[in-house]
């Protein structure tokens, strides 16, 4: 037994006082992997990112090139996906209207992050009448209905690529500074915040060298949400006539355009349309599937 | 001036759609015709034309082809959004479709585009032609039993330049009627305008503040308000049934807001207008959803459909006769250039613009036959247009263009500032789809990036001289030259400025002598204009209806240049339209 016993132990302390070399993201990798929807979710948003970004060299023709003579193309073996009524390559003006959502949306949802961050974790971290000077501004905000303020705002400032990515993040930085408030709120507590803030450290270093890091996970997982949200803002404000300048190609608007013609050329409608489902999906379902492989609980 | 021979020499050389065009339009001689006609009858001293309705009504009886009493309902569809008062002297912008119901201008507009009596039987002008009478029919009662006398017309063109009633047409009167303007501003007391009673009630008369040849054409728009409503009630009483007073051949039975209007006939209506139909039902739709109706068999008449639309329509043998085309208010669309502002203050500039504007394709790949090219600014068959003649200055030559920029000193749109286009949002798809092109054009044969940035309606009109370049629309008001070229001269619209160019348009506007003299005078002013390149010109909208065949009636016959279509201004009791058309016997039955 003794021998036994003996020789067990050294195997035991191995086990238990080995750093196991592997990260939690490693293992929030590997969660991330397994999940089907996800994984399509990744290669859609990748192929997005490959057509939208690579646009300028992998798009047939210049965007703002048109043939009027070429105009209202059905698909066919010259125009894949056909021309607009104006003689506009229309699979060009999907790939660089994808670009289009693809900048708007990731540069909307930083600026986004940029105030939403650093006031949640402002509100959270130092409370009293910070907290309370933030959540009254984000109570604020909230009463105003998202998409009309968004439209007022594109009334005031104009259309354009700017100031539609402008509009966008200062109406969507909400979500993220409740959250990262939340998180603040919970984490301040821990005893390892009390013995940083023991040893002198600043409100700022405590912040960024460790409440930051344990907030980050949903902090991720809603600003990949928030990509197809702000892409869809764009959409719906290009849409409605108030979004991206011609000629500049944005699938919402290209979809507007298609309205007085769908009955009958009905490629312009239903090309820019899947454009969007698309991006909305590919975006939608790496967030779902971040969510759950940063789930603290999938552990 | 073009012979008949010559025009038709230029037709010859003609694409056959364009030739087809001239031929429906109206001709340069005709529009002198008409438009002599209507600036002659005005002359100082002439009595008005004499004019015989072209009512089907035969001593008050239907046609033998027509559909019962009963069934003579019109049904028409309207923008909801606008639908906010049904008179033009409450407020212009804020009427739907189908207003202008409840009284008679002094004059009205036939379907050749002629000015005959209205309310008015006879006017005169003073030999300076700044007086001018105007003598009422009487015993045109309004249905709460008063007569309609000058009084009203007084009353109603004062309330108009009433500062506390912000009418949001009073440029129209400013600066012609007598004290106008100064009333507007609050300098004078509106009872002090030049609108007044004559020697009896049954004499308006106008003082304008120059000579006005055009008077009788632009008081197309005086239909009056009843003085004794107005002061009863106060405005807005034509909004209720209950307050509402009418004398024309329609009142209004119901007004359910964001549903529809119903117009019955007034019983009351001792005019002179023979109106088969008895009712009149206006619907609330979206513009997008008014085909759908049409389609339906919802509303018997629509204007403008979409071009996927059109295309449907002209596709079926069973509908393709339902298409009409009309000449509209002889709308030009244009882009207009900041001339006082680099770079567009350079003349070589603007016409290098103006060579790269491809309207041949465009009409065939876009406007259809929703539009015609237009290489000037007043459209074939407005009096003064000279379409054929000024054709060449602004023709598609790219070449020339480039090498007028080049000239400029912008070699390949070298050093070329990256322009905004400023774009008045709401437009139609022939709009966007226009200016989408243009600005491709800009780009492959200039080499020039325009950014079309698309602004708030309201906001557009109020900022428009401001912008650089721009895409705006003019449609005339009334059917004289002075209207439509009034536009471009310093006090018009735009920036441009040209005294060469504002004493033509003045001397003509003011010139009491031979018409066809005083049109020549605004053909010359036109050719400066086109010259000179302030804008550049797209297209002449040539609007679509869509009728259903049980509508029938003179009013829908080819008119006298052959153009079959309701026309400008519509259904109001300043056209003939209401005259014009009845409901056949074929007529689907319970069409509410």
């Amino acid at each position: 037994m003794a021998t036994t016993t003996t020789g067990s132990l050294p195997n035991a302390e191995a086990r238990l006082g080995a750093q196991d070399p592997r990260s939690a993201m490693y293992y929030a990798f590997g969660r991330f992997r397994r999940q089907h929807l996800a994984m399509i979710g990744l290669v859609i948003v990748v192929f997005l990112m490959i057509i939208g970004f690579g646009a300028s060299l992998l798009a047939p023709t210049d965007y703002r090139e048109a043939s009027l003579m070429d105009a209202n193309k059905f698909p066919n073996s010259e125009f894949p996906l056909g021309t607009d009524n104006i003689g506009h390559d229309f699979l060009t003006r999907i790939m660089f209207g994808t670009r289009t959502s693809l900048i708007v949306g990731f540069a909307a949802v930083g600026i986004a992050c940029l105030i939403g961050i650093p006031l949640g974790m402002a509100a959270g971290l130092r409370g009293g009448w910070t907290d309370f000077a933030v959540m009254r501004l984000i109570e604020v905000m909230t009463a105003f209905p998202g998409l009309l303020f968004a439209i007022f705002l594109m009334t005031v400032l104009g259309s354009g690529v700017g100031n539609i990515i402008l509009v966008i993040g200062l109406t969507s930085w909400l979500t993220l500074a409740r959250l990262m408030r939340a998180q603040l709120l919970t984490l301040r507590e821990q005893d390892y915040v009390t013995a940083a803030r023991s040893m002198g450290a600043t409100d700022l270093n405590i912040s960024v060298r460790h409440l930051l890091p344990n907030a980050v996970a949903p902090v991720i997982v809603a600003i990949t949400l928030a990509i197809p949200t702000a892409i869809f803002a764009e959409a719906g404000l290009s849409f409605l006539g108030i979004g991206i300048n011609e000629p500049t190609p944005s699938l919402g608007k290209m979809v507007a355009d298609s309205a007085p013609y769908i009955r009958v050329y009905w490629h312009l409608g239903l090309f820019p349309t899947l454009a969007i489902a698309l991006i909305m999906l590919g975006f939608s379902f790496v967030g779902d599937g971040l969510r759950d492989a940063l789930d603290p609980r999938q552990n | 001036m073009t012979t008949r021979s010559s025009l038709n020499d230029a037709l010859n050389t003609m694409r056959p759609q364009d030739a087809a065009f001239f031929h429906k339009q109206l001709s340069r001689r005709d529009a002198l015709r008409t438009g002599g006609l209507a600036v002659g009858g005005m002359l100082a001293g002439l009595p008005a034309i004499a004019y015989a309705s072209r009512s089907v009504m035969q001593d008050g009886a239907l046609p033998d082809d027509a559909a019962p009493l009963e069934n003579q309902v019109f049904r028409g569809a309207t923008n909801p959004t606008n639908a906010k008062v049904l008179d033009f002297y409450e407020q212009v912008y804020e009427r739907p479709g189908y207003a202008d119901m409840f009284s008679e201008s002094l004059v009205r507009l036939t379907k050749n585009f002629e000015i005959v009596p209205g309310a008015a039987s006879e006017w005169s002008g003073s030999e300076d032609g700044k007086t001018w009478t105007f003598t009422l029919k009487p015993g045109h009662m309004w249905s709460d039993g008063n007569e309609v006398t000058a009084a009203d017309f007084v009353r109603t063109f004062q309330y108009s330049a009433d500062p506390e009633h912000a009418w949001d047409f009073t440029w129209f009167w400013a600066g012609n009627l007598l004290n106008y303007a100064e009333a507007i501003a609050g300098e004078v007391p509106v009872e002090e305008i030049g609108v007044r009673q004559g020697a009896n009630e049954y004499e308006v008369v106008f003082e304008t503040v120059d000579p006005a040849p055009y008077l009788s054409a632009k008081l197309l728009y005086s239909m009056p308000l009843s003085a004794a409503a107005l002061d009863e009630y106060g405005p807005l009483y034509n909004t209720n049934p209950e307050t509402h007073v009418s004398s024309g051949p329609f009142k209004l039975e119901e007004w359910i807001r964001d549903q529809q209007i119903v117009y019955t006939r007034n019983e009351a209506y001792t005019g002179d207008l023979q109106v088969p139909l008895q009712k009149i039902i206006v619907k609330m739709a979206d513009p997008a959803a008014t085909f759908t109706l049409y389609e339906a068999d919802q509303i018997d008449y629509m204007q403008d459909p979409a071009p996927a639309e059109l295309k449907i329509m002209e596709s079926s043998p069973d509908t393709a006769d339902q298409v009409y085309q009309g000449v509209g208010d002889f709308a030009c669309l244009y882009f207009f250039l900041d001339t006082t502002t680099a770079p567009f203050d350079k003349l070589e500039v603007r016409q290098a613009f103006s060579h790269v504007i491809d309207r041949e394709a465009m009409e065939q790949q876009i406007w259809g036959q929703q539009s015609r090219p237009a290489p000037s600014f007043l459209a074939p068959g407005f009096p003064a247009s000279n379409t054929e003649e000024l054709a060449e200055i602004q023709a598609f030559d790219p070449e020339l263009g480039k090498q007028l920029l080049a000239d400029a000193g912008y070699p390949d749109g070298e050093g070329f500032p990256d322009l905004t286009l400023s774009y008045r949002g709401g437009g139609t798809p022939l709009e966007d789809a226009t200016v989408q092109a243009y600005a491709a054009m800009l780009n492959e044969h200039l080499n020039i990036n325009v950014e079309i940035q698309t602004i708030d309606r309201n906001t557009f009109y109020a900022d428009m001289a401001t912008y650089l370049f721009g895409w705006v629309s003019y449609g005339m008001d009334y059917f004289d030259p002075s209207n439509m070229l009034g536009v471009w001269t310093t006090v018009g619209r735009h920036s441009y400025s040209n005294p060469e160019y504002d004493k033509l348009v003045s001397d003509a506007t003011t010139f009491l002598g031979d018409p066809e003299e005083r049109i020549a005078m605004f053909q010359e002013a036109e050719r400066v204009l086109v010259e000179d390149v302030p804008a550049v010109w797209a297209y002449h909208v040539t609007p679509i209806q869509l009728i259903k065949p049980y509508l029938i009636g003179p009013g829908l016959e080819p008119d006298d240049n052959g153009i079959a279509a309701v026309h400008w201004p519509g259904f109001a009791t300043m056209g003939s339209i209401l005259e014009e058309l009845y409901v056949s016997a074929d007529a689907p039955t319970d069409r509410e």
